[in-house]
């Protein structure tokens, strides 16, 4: 009989462990992903001048997008709309996660049409898109969210002076200028045992001097709304969208 | 008998005391907010209350406040003026004049910073500024609350409202925010319009106000949001007519004021300020936060043709390179038609948000 209680009471133990060791594999982990900005493959900061490959000298004051429907490993959507705001928000997500390391990233650029013309305060409060969070980027009518904001100023008078008085903004929204991105192996950096952060690089540079157009800022240095066959809206477009990589 | 009689006036007795034992069972306050507005966050550490709410209209029309107990916060913030007070800049009760324009008190629940310059990061914070400031109410915040115990009422009150008759300023400051809270504008022409724009239906009385602007109103509405005509859009935008923001909107080449940096000491902050709401804008003159601009007109010339060039100007002003976006006389009357549009009346006769005395 002794032996008996014995012998259940081991199996009790060894089950007992068992069942330790299974909650120990699924801790959560805190994932990140991380947007940072690059000019000509440095990292860069606002209202820091920077020489482009026109001798122009650029001052970014904003920049900023939307991402939509957002998914990570193909586990279905993780976040579902996020802002980066360059100085305020950095990361598209940053969140408790069974995931912990990013293998592949799908995302829209830009807010897609279910969520770009609907009453802007029904999100939450935490939403990207509430319009509360938006930072004033929402046109308040129709067209719905600018979904990228590059704004600053250059310098275009090579005379060694500083003299950036001549503003750039481009503003693209609209159904139709968005973009599927779709990225693999994304470099994933863990910062600690149970938090990896996931990179994302934008580089301003290849936003003005992409590699099949160039944004010439002397004479394209204002673009609002983005209509379909707006050649400037369409250059924004393809440029920002080129300039963020893996 | 004499054993009923004596229960009686026991009872009596009894019951006239109670009535008098202030209880501390706050009810929760709910916003009236409108439909189009976004949820406002209020934090977790100053719950809105009916007590607290009341409290804090009492508090902020209480002249004890100030030094010589001459000067409240209606002084400088008049509900008839959607709380800013007409003057260029205000003065203290010291007969000092302050450096700055007193901004309008709307919608400021919805709001992350305060002050022309963002200092404060919340209301609690930026409403503990003017009483102890020395050119504005002037008093010690030991010495206003001293004064606030003397009056029974207000100690029970603030009994009512936070379960303590040994409050402090923080509590003052937390029943003001909670009042300032309720003073919510979301009724205007402009919001009809903003509905209208965002596939929001309106109501049959809502429809009869909206087919009633007129159509120089509209045509300035159009200007308004016209990035080739005034382009104000970029800054006063969505339900709070404002951005939330600090930006240099070309009113000086060089700064007496150095504005946000003063906060920040960053020399890309020289000469912004915090972007104002438009609600109510016709009630606010004067304008700008040096109140240099006596009337709309001015600051539509401003806008117009008076731009400013310097290195912190907004890049989103962007017919800077001209002096301003150019508006014809014909356009600037409709443009100034349309300002009147963001008119709340309903929000300025609030009896809620008088003087409770």
């Amino acid at each position: 009989m002794k032996s008996k209680i014995f012998t259940l009471i081991v199996i009790g133990i060894v089950l007992l462990a068992g069942c330790k060791d299974k909650v120990n594999t699924t801790k959560n982990y805190y994932c990140q992903l991380k947007v940072v900005p690059l000019f000509n493959g440095q990292e860069m900061e606002l209202n820091v001048p920077y020489t482009g490959a026109d001798g122009n000298a650029f001052k970014f004051e904003r920049i900023a997008f939307f991402t939509t429907n957002l998914s990570v490993n193909n586990y279905g959507l993780m976040k579902e709309a996020s802002l980066f705001n360059m100085g305020k928000n950095e990361y598209l997500f940053n969140t408790k996660s069974l995931v912990n390391e990013v293998k592949t990233l799908d995302f829209h650029t830009g807010v897609t049409s279910q969520f770009n013309h609907t009453d802007p305060t029904i999100f939450g409060n935490n939403h990207a898109l509430n319009i509360a969070n938006v930072d004033g980027l929402h046109w308040g009518w129709d067209p719905g969210y600018i979904f990228i904001a590059i704004e600053g100023k250059a310098d275009t008078i090579a005379d060694g002076q500083d003299n950036f008085d001549h503003s750039f903004v481009y503003h693209v929204g609209k159904d139709g200028n968005g973009r599927l991105h779709q990225f693999e192996n994304v470099e994933t950096v863990a910062l600690n045992d149970t938090t990896h952060c996931a990179y994302l690089y934008l580089d301003m540079h290849t936003f003005f001097f992409g590699a099949t157009d160039t944004i010439h800022v002397n004479s394209e240095n204002s673009i609002h709304e983005g209509g379909q066959f707006e050649a400037l809206a369409q250059k924004t477009v393809e440029n920002f969208n080129s300039a963020l990589t893996k | 008998m004499k054993q009923i009689l004596f229960l009686f006036f026991s009872s009596v007795l009894l019951f006239s005391c109670k009535e008098e034992v202030v209880s501390y069972s706050p009810t929760p306050y709910v916003l009236n907010e409108p439909s189009h507005f976004p949820d406002m966050e209020i934090p977790a550490d100053n719950p809105m209350t009916k007590e607290g709410v009341k409290l804090g209209r009492y508090l902020f029309y209480e002249e004890k406040l100030s030094g010589d107990n001459s000067m409240s916060c209606a002084s400088c913030h008049a509900l008839n003026l959607s709380f800013s007070d007409g003057e260029v800049t205000s003065t203290g009760i010291d007969g000092i004049a302050g450096n700055r324009n007193s901004m309008a008190l709307v919608n400021l629940g919805y709001q992350h910073f305060f002050f022309w310059d963002g200092r404060s990061k919340t209301l609690e914070e930026q409403i503990l500024e003017p009483v102890s400031n020395p050119i504005e109410m002037h008093e010690s915040w030991s010495n206003a609350v001293l004064k606030l115990k003397d009056d029974v009422n207000y100690n029970a009150m603030f009994f009512e409202a936070f379960g303590t008759t040994d409050y402090d300023s923080t509590h003052v400051a937390k029943a003001m925010a909670q009042f300032i809270r309720t003073l919510i504008s979301g009724d205007s022409e402009y919001d009809l319009l903003y509905k209208v724009e965002n596939g929001i239906v309106l109501t049959d009385t809502e429809a009869a106000r909206f087919n009633a602007i007129t159509n120089q109103e509209l045509e300035g509405y159009e200007l308004f949001k016209s990035l080739n005509g005034a382009d104000c859009i970029h800054c006063h935008s969505g339900p709070m007519a404002q951005i939330e923001g600090l930006r240099n909107n070309g009113l000086d080449a060089t700064f007496t004021d150095l504005g946000r940096a003063e906060v920040t000491g960053d020399a890309s902050d020289e000469g912004k300020f915090k972007v104002p709401t438009l609600r109510n804008i016709a009630l606010t003159a004067p304008y700008m936060h040096d109140g240099r601009f006596a009337t709309l007109d001015e600051v539509i010339n401003h806008y117009s043709t008076g731009i400013q060039q310097s290195p912190t100007l907004d890049p989103m002003i962007e017919f800077a390179f001209q002096g301003g976006v150019q508006l014809d006389e014909y356009e600037k009357e409709a443009l100034k038609a349309f300002l009147h549009c963001l008119t709340d009346s309903s929000f300025i006769t609030n009896p809620a948000f008088s003087d409770p005395e």
